[in-house]
């Protein structure tokens, strides 16, 4: 045991003194950059739902429905009837972010509109990409609209009635 | 614990360090979402007619069918005027549908001859009957 309590002692003293050299005879610097982005945080939010408002089915076959991404205004066609008289719309949301920054778009293809049992599968029609780009630049305040229309097939067979349904659309920095 | 011990302990800790810093995942951009929601209303086709009475010439009755209350404006264009004429047994106004089908009625009374008679001079295609779905 006490053999080896001079040998470790002996080893730190080597080891202590071999830095002295090293340093003496090989010194340098180098700079790294420090660097971040503070960016706003992303929001959404849903401004106007889509609203087909009040259809009068076919009286056989089969007629469509249809609110463009553009209008607020229903189209029916072979055989179904918009009637007047209500508010129809197509869903609107607001993103607001951080100017200039790309952001990632998830909405559904589909979404169902349901009256107990009874169903209406509407295909969305949403009138951006994967991605939308907020206005202005970095360092300001940017946002986006985001408008969504949607249609469905109306078949003489539907169960007439108040059919409701709802979505979810999601955003994100990339 | 042995030398060798240590060292094998070591060495796995700084081995799991290194795989945790190479397969730690991505950090993603956290999304935020929106809810929109759907609606519409789907109705059945409205309709009218009427039950006419060619032997007679009388006009019994009008059909209605559509929506349990919905609102319909009826108007008639034809004789008016006098008692008992078509424009005062079917109502020119605004009525609301108490089932999906309805019917208006327009009884012969005895006596008084034929009520819903049309007018004279008035060739068929002279009544009209008009039933608005509001």
């Amino acid at each position: 045991m006490k053999k080896i309590i001079i040998c470790l002692a002996a080893g730190v003293g080597l080891l202590s003194g071999v830095p002295a050299f090293a340093q003496a005879a090989n010194t340098d610097s180098d700079t790294a950059n420090g660097s971040v982005t503070i960016i706003r945080p992303l929001t959404i939010t849903k401004d106007t739902d889509l609203v087909f408002g009040r259809v009068v089915q076919p009286r056989t076959g089969t007629g469509t429905v249809a609110i463009a991404n553009s209008s607020d205004t229903v189209t029916a066609a072979a055989g179904a009837v918009a009637l007047a008289g209500i508010t129809t719309s197509r869903a609107a949301f607001t993103v607001d972010g951080e100017g200039g920054q790309v952001v990632t778009v998830t909405i559904p293809s589909t979404f169902n509109l349901t009256k107990g049992s009874d169903s209406i599968t509407v295909n969305l029609d949403p009138d951006v990409g994967s991605t939308v780009t907020l206005s202005n630049a970095l360092a300001a305040a940017g946002s986006s609209t985001i408008n969504v229309g949607g249609g469905f097939n109306l078949p003489s067979t539907q169960a007439s009635g108040a059919y409701t349904g709802t979505f979810d659309v999601t955003v994100a920095y990339q | 614990m042995t030398r060798q011990n240590m060292a094998s302990g070591l060495s796995a800790v700084l081995a799991l360090a290194v795989a945790g810093t190479a397969l730690a995942p991505p950090v993603l951009a956290q999304g935020v979402g929106a809810r929109a929601g759907g609606s519409v209303v789907i109705l059945t086709p409205g309709g009218s007619g009427i039950a006419y009475d060619v032997l007679t010439d009388t006009l019994s009755g009008v059909f209605l069918a559509g929506e349990q209350g919905e609102p319909i404006s009826l108007l008639l264009a034809g004789k008016r005027g006098k008692r008992g004429t078509i424009a005062n047994l079917i109502p020119q106004d605004v009525m609301v549908l108490s089932t999906g089908s309805y019917q208006l009625d327009l009884p012969h009374q005895p006596g008084e001859g034929p009520m819903a008679q049309l007018p004279e001079a008035a060739a068929p295609g002279e009544l009209l009957f008009l039933a608005q779905f509001n």
